[in-house]
């Protein structure tokens, strides 16, 4: 798109950053946690049970606070806002069977957190997450909500929460800026690791499930938008009527949506959008992330090849997985390390791989 | 051996820093306080007319029917699909990037360089202008003013154009009134060169400070009479605004790549597909025998070949779904011409035959002329009875664009001897405004925005909706622009939700 660059000819110009900072210092951040924990042994530490409680309080974080545009700058660098944690770890781990050459280990954890933001600033009622996400639909901290959640445009409801249709187009009113599309934080996350050893002979499978928490999946509105999700083949020549209420301005009633549209402009415009609340998913997720198979040539046989020890292996990761509520794999972070949770923006899926492996210990 | 181990020591000692403490300080982002003025001013003012001229051009010039948007946002616009839309000309262009460095040089000057300050506070009426005329109530007088208000309210149309003093706000006639006694004040500093319109002629920011209160005027003339009357017989009176077509306040750009007015840039070399002459204005001008001067505006490339053939004008009907004409065709496997009427060369600078690699963008972007007050001058002698007849007012309008635009003295004196039904006022009150106006909209092609002012104001010249028009409501050409997401996103005053963009603003018929 167009742009203009200084110089122009002879004259020089330069204007003020989009970024505001204090003119005082900033303060380092505070964070006040407690924690308690308690770690059993059993049977003659064959199992083993550590349950750890947290509380944190972090204050005066340091942040890159989002303002109006129209202050003539975008962001403010200052300390602020109080968000707390609290979270419950248990970690259980047992040799559940030792039989002969037999054995059965198992590593279980079970994680719950719950954060929220307290407050921000005075009269600030949201503000972004650092990190790279589209306007519409960004990460950011809500007073009163969980740290992380999405924030973009809702579709307006009637007073009995129904969604507002536009008379004159028969698709959804305008959406309305800073509603909650999405809450990235799960539940509870659960996973559970076996070992399974006989003789040379090792089985290993691990596995996890996260219950709850939300993606808003441009991948998922992609699909539903070409036509490539089965909800969209039901009876996709036919007109369709979406759920919602029209306003009638006369009687200021709210009386059943009626306007016919096609099967593309219901899934494709009123439903598509990539920051639509109807492509939030549920994030629940079982995965089998990973399963091998090993053997170990046994010593007897290595000694006289004058090796130390000779293991083959075989291993598959990201096995499977089941979303019953969700049309792709939800745990898929199109951002990387960083902050952001919960969007995917058309990322590429998590690979499944499958391989072998030989070690030689000489 | 000891004499050089001090020497060097000395050495060592002046090559380091001047201060330990300033490795917080980044060489990149100098302290604003050391900016100068002359630095800053050049920045504002080529950021007013690139934010006249850049996205919301399009979009007005879309909805005004001047231009189709065949392709991509334009296309949009042409069917009312403006949701979702110019964050980056709210954000960077109006509010960020110019209305917050006019604001610091204002803080800073007032008091010992008030010609800074003065050119400062009329090119700050005139962006503020141009939000609330598009947006309707908008942020303006806590706005752009950084740590002060993070989050400024918005405000009323009325209020800023008449103030409100029980909320503080100080209406756009007084923000320039405030500017052209700035510029009547001594002053340390005086800007030079870096006054890239008038040089540091500080009398004509005095006629263009005047020019703004005649366009204030005629904007509020549907609702506030007395006002527009009263200030447009003052500034008749004081006989000091831009009345020709030299004095006209226009921003100068360069053909040199990184300064090239945004017309050119979007239209010839990054989106030279989205947007062509609309079939309508083409009829318009047509119905007017005006095509003359319309080949000032929009090209005719020559056809069927590009590089020979016939001057034709191949123009688009809004939103209309038939496939577009060709864009371009390459003679000899070398030259690209293109076969649409694109931006021609007033405009944009570029000369025809028009190929992708023509240079060009040195045009200048109008942001008030001469034929405007021309015709502001005509309606407000004819709707509010101000001084001066009308029609003699509508002729020097028409002739002062004409002779903008480049036609030579003898095709203007032939268009006025062949066409006197169209060059003479007649009819009711009503219809001779339509024609003023009218010719207003012919004379304002390449300032959408100014355009839709005046059709917002008064229904002139009367459009018909476009071809399989879609957006917030499609049975009416939409009077306002929605809101932008990153302002409704951070701004807890945002109205919400957002006004559709059927609802009229405060100034309209």
């Amino acid at each position: 798109m167009a742009s203009f660059t200084f110089p122009f000819g002879a004259t020089g110009g330069f204007g003020a950053s989009s970024r505001l900072s204090d003119t005082i210092p900033l303060s380092p951040e505070f964070k006040t946690s407690y924690e308690v924990g308690i770690n059993l042994q059993f049977f003659k530490n064959r199992a083993s049970l550590d349950v750890t409680y947290y509380s944190e309080d972090s204050k005066a974080q340091i942040l890159n606070l989002s303002v109006a545009p129209s202050s003539g700058f975008r962001t403010y660098t200052t300390n602020i806002g109080e968000l707390t944690n609290k979270g419950l770890e248990i970690t259980a781990s047992a040799t559940v069977i030792r039989w002969r050459d037999f054995t059965w280990d198992l590593n279980a954890n079970y994680t719950r957190q719950r954060n929220m933001v307290v407050s921000i600033a005075p009269g600030v009622d949201n503000t972004g997450i650092p990190g790279s996400a589209f306007i519409g639909s960004i990460p950011s901290f809500k007073v009163g909500y969980h740290y992380g959640v999405i924030i973009g445009g809702v579709i307006p409801r009637s007073p009995d929460g129904q969604r507002i249709i536009n008379p004159s187009t028969g698709l959804y009113q305008p959406t309305v800026a800073g509603g909650v599309l999405a809450d990235p934080n799960p539940d509870y996350q659960f996973g559970v690791t076996n070992v399974l050893n006989y003789k040379g002979f090792t089985l290993g499978c691990t596995f996890d499930f996260t219950k709850g928490g939300q993606v808003l999946s441009f991948t998922g509105a992609t699909y539903k938008s070409r036509g490539a999700l089965d909800i969209t083949a039901v009876d996709r020549e036919q007109p369709h009527i979406l759920p919602g209420v029209i306003l009638d301005g006369a009687s200021g009633k709210y009386y059943p949506n009626n306007i016919q549209i096609s099967g593309q402009a219901y899934w494709s415009t009123a439903m598509g959008g990539l920051q639509s609340e109807f492509n939030v998913f549920d994030a629940t997720v079982f995965h089998l992330r990973e399963l091998t198979f090993g053997y170990s040539i046994p010593n007897k046989i290595t000694q006289n090849l004058k090796l130390t020890g000779v293991r083959f292996g075989i291993f598959a990761r990201n096995v499977f997985y089941v979303a019953p509520n969700s049309p792709i794999d939800p745990q898929l972070n199109t951002q990387g390390a960083g902050n952001i949770r919960g969007l995917d923006l058309q990322g590429t899926p998590n690979a499944r791989s499958i391989g072998a492996n030989l070690k030689i210990t000489i | 051996m000891k004499k050089v181990s001090s020497l060097f020591f000395l050495l060592m000692a002046f090559a380091s820093c001047k201060k330990y403490l300033d490795t917080n300080v980044s060489p990149n982002n100098p302290l604003y306080d050391a900016v100068p003025a002359t630095t800053i001013l050049p920045t504002t003012t080529i950021g007013l007319a690139f934010a006249n001229s850049n996205d919301l051009n399009r979009a007005t010039s879309a909805l005004v029917q001047h231009i189709a948007g065949v392709a991509n946002q334009t296309a949009a616009y042409d069917v009312y699909n403006l949701d979702g839309a110019f964050d980056n000309q709210w954000n960077g262009e109006i509010y960020g990037t110019d209305l917050n460095d006019l604001q610091i040089l204002i803080d800073r000057y007032a008091l010992t360089s008030p010609a800074y300050s003065g050119i400062a506070k009329l090119e700050m009426a005139y962006l503020f202008s141009m939000a609330t005329d598009l947006w309707g109530e908008v942020p303006y007088s806590q706005a752009a003013q950084g740590t002060k208000f993070l989050f400024p309210r918005f405000e009323k149309q009325e209020d800023i154009y008449q103030g409100n003093a029980s909320m503080g706000i100080t209406s756009l006639f007084d923000l320039v009134n405030s500017g052209l006694a700035d510029l009547a004040k001594p002053s340390a500093l005086k800007p030079g060169a870096d006054d890239i319109v008038y040089k540091g002629d500080l009398t004509k920011w005095t006629r263009m400070g005047n020019t703004l209160l005649l366009k204030f005027a005629i904007q509020v003339s549907n609702k506030n009479p007395a006002l527009a009357t009263s200030t447009i017989a003052s500034v008749i009176t004081g006989n000091n605004y831009i009345n020709s077509n030299a004095l006209d306040f226009e921003v100068p750009f360069a053909a040199t790549i990184g300064n090239q007015n945004p017309i050119y840039n979007f239209n010839n070399i990054n989106r030279a597909g989205d947007q062509m002459l609309s079939s309508r204005l083409l009829a318009l001008e047509r119905s007017l025998n005006d095509t003359i001067r319309l080949s000032k505006f929009f090209t005719k490339p020559l056809l069927p070949g590009g590089a020979t053939g016939t001057a034709t004008f191949v123009a688009f009907d809004n939103g209309a779904t038939s496939t577009v004409p060709t864009l371009s065709i390459t003679v000899g496997g070398t030259t690209t011409y293109f076969l649409r009427s694109k931006y021609g060369i007033y405009p944009t600078g570029a000369p025809e035959p028009l190929t992708t690699t023509t240079p060009g963008g040195q045009a200048p972007i109008r942001i008030l002329t001469n034929a405007q007050v021309q015709f502001i001058l005509a309606e407000s002698a004819l709707i509010l009875g101000t001084a001066g007849v009308a029609n003699t007012y509508y002729q020097a309008g028409i002739t002062a664009s004409m002779q903008k635009v480049g036609m030579t003295a003898a095709d203007i004196t032939n268009y006025f001897v062949t066409n006197p039904a169209v060059v003479n006022l007649s009819g009711t009150t009503e219809q001779q405004r339509q024609q003023i106006i009218t010719q207003k909209y012919i004379s304002w092609i390449g300032n959408g925005i100014e355009a839709y002012n005046d059709y917002r104001r008064t229904g002139y010249p009367v459009l018909a909706l476009v071809n399989n028009a879609a957006g917030d409501n499609p049975n009416v050409i939409p009077t306002r622009l929605p809101y932008t997401p990153a302002e409704l996103a951070a701004n807890p005053y945002a109205p919400k939700p957002r006004p559709k963009t059927d609802v009229k603003l405060w100034f309209a018929k």
